[in-house]
């Protein structure tokens, strides 16, 4: 140990500064593609609050909304946490800190260049992955660095174990590289249009379309945000995982099960029956692996669940487990294809969306960064503490009243849509479930305001911490005296 | 062997190496190193040299 700190010199701190960065992004990034999705769900109600203007409109804004949510906020946080995390449980500084800063200014430059090309109409119009190919190129060049200084500071761990938290960044980082290779697969038809054509077409592009979309949720979304919760619920919590075996077992099922579930997007479409079949039980298979995930981050609080009264961060970790539950119970049976006759193309399936993205990835990524931001900013706790519980629970009752919103006008749209009359013809028009929708978007819309109202409150909080904080070095090592 | 042959075996394999995977992880003789790993987070530099001073605090 004494020789590594001697070896080491000033470089036996941990790079914080990165982490700093990435953790205030997370908040502005989060308020600005909330604000996004507020604007959107309030121009359903008035759709005149477009404006007239082609950068307003809905079809441009809902993927920047999608996009800034996803890859900005998640993204952020998942930086953070990630890097946060692999250097201590390695006891290693980061590989690379011009690679993780360049990481930090690449990642943003994406961003902003979203933020910028999107309302401009300048799209492949592949969900979630609409950003055009100079973009790509970029993200691509950006994540192969992630990746670089994400491994590269496991393979100078002084640990023998790999902490399993690290295990979920890894597969998370290994699996988007894969997936945003493939599905970007495009050919460049002009240089300054940004206009492109997907290496693929029809039933076949649904297909690379829909693997990469569900494994965005199942890798970005789930096995990255699973690395924060194993890290960041034994740390507030005060100890270990429930049990370090199911989360080895649960990891390698997840990590090979969600692979399949892609063509649970494709019900009823012209993409054949054996796959829809195969993305269903793949799917209802999921649930085991998800729940075992989700046991074992709640009952890492056993014995210690009077803690949960009095610690807001805390509240937001173990909520947002729950919220996990649900969510991963409620898209297998979403997967099943009967069920998913009724609820495809209606809001339910947004309501699912929204269930994993507000109660789960949200939360554990609003809880982690209120661990983080004293730690970073050298002090014991937030600027206030009572305002965080004042943020979880507008979060929760935003994200409830979000979800069972759009749970009613999913399954009423889906109904209005199949009903007939004694005839066979259809007993609703279109519009008219338009307008049945009406109040439930008006209730979805108040949910998301809530909640975007508790993202502020935490913009101050920061703010307020990091004025009254100082920063300090951490060292990598501890010298001398140390357990064997 | 035709293409539903090979889905059968391959599911089959896929069982298989689900259980070992179980068998290999709950193995008694990993869990000393399993409680290792899942007590890495608290064995960080600074609680380490929290109660490095704690300790010496109390026997002083």
């Amino acid at each position: 140990m004494a020789n590594a700190l001697a070896a080491g010199g000033t470089a036996a701190t941990f790079n914080y500064k990165v982490v700093r960065w990435f953790a205030i992004m997370t908040v502005v990034w989060g308020i600005v593609g909330m604000l996004v999705g507020v604007i959107i769900a309030a121009q359903l109600l008035w759709p005149a609050l477009n404006f007239d203007i082609p950068w307003l409109t809905y079809g441009r804004l809902r993927p920047l909304h999608t996009n800034a949510v996803i890859f900005a906020f998640g993204g952020c946080a998942l930086f953070a946490s990630s890097y946060y995390c692999v250097q201590r449980t390695c006891q290693a500084r980061l590989f690379s800190d011009g690679l993780a800063a360049f990481t930090f200014w690449g990642w943003n430059a994406v961003i902003v260049l979203a933020a910028v090309t999107l309302p401009l109409g300048i799209t492949s119009g592949k969900e979630y992955a609409e950003l055009e190919w100079p973009i790509d190129l970029l993200i691509t060049v950006v994540w192969v660095s992630y990746a670089v200084v994400f491994f590269g500071t496991i393979a100078k761990r002084t640990t023998p174990h790999i902490y399993v938290a690290n295990w979920f960044f890894g597969a998370f980082i290994l699996t988007i590289a894969l997936l945003h290779v493939v599905n970007s697969a495009e050919l460049p038809v002009s240089l300054l249009g940004w206009k492109s054509y997907s290496a693929y077409a029809g039933v076949q592009d649904a297909m690379v379309q829909w693997w990469y979309g569900h494994n965005a949720v199942g890798f970005f979304l789930t096995a990255g945000f699973l690395g924060m919760m194993y890290y960041f619920v034994p740390k507030q919590a005060g100890r270990p995982v429930y049990s370090y075996r199911l989360s080895i077992v649960h990891f390698w099922a997840l990590i090979f099960t969600y692979m399949w579930a892609g063509p649970h997007h494709l019900h009823y479409t012209a993409l054949p029956d054996w796959t829809q079949s195969v993305g269903m039980v793949f799917s209802l298979i999921l649930l085991a692996p998800s729940w075992g995930g989700m046991i074992n981050g709640i009952m890492t609080l056993s014995g210690a669940w009077h803690k949960l009264r009095d610690d807001p961060i805390l509240k937001f970790l173990i909520t947002s487990l729950s919220f996990y539950g649900m969510s991963t119970f409620e898209g297998p049976m979403m997967a099943i294809k009967t069920v998913n006759a009724l609820s495809h193309y209606t809001d339910w399936t947004i309501g699912h969306v929204h269930s994993g993205a507000l109660g789960w990835v949200a939360m554990v990524s609003i809880g982690s960064i209120y661990f983080l931001l004293p730690k970073l900013f050298g002090r014991s706790e937030m600027y206030s503490v009572q305002l965080v519980t004042v943020h979880f629970w507008m979060a929760t009752i935003g994200t409830v009243l979000y979800i069972a919103s759009t749970w009613i006008s999913g399954v009423m749209q889906g109904l209005m849509w199949r009903a007939t009359n004694a005839d066979g013809s259809l007993a609703y028009s279109f519009v008219e479930g338009v307008k049945g929708s009406y109040p439930f978007w008006a209730i979805r819309w108040l949910g998301g305001v809530l909640f975007l109202s508790g993202m502020i409150l935490m913009a101050y909080n920061m703010f307020r911490t990091i004025a009254t904080g100082k920063i300090r070095d951490i060292p990598v090592m501890v010298p001398a005296a140390h357990h064997a | 062997m035709d293409i539903n042959e090979l889905r059968s075996l391959l599911t089959v394999c896929g069982l298989l190496c689900f259980l070992a995977i179980v068998f290999w992880a709950y193995g008694k003789k990993r869990n000393k190193d399993f409680t290792e790993a899942a007590n890495l987070p608290f064995n960080e530099p600074e609680e380490v040299a929290q109660k490095a001073r704690e300790d010496l605090l109390r026997h002083w």
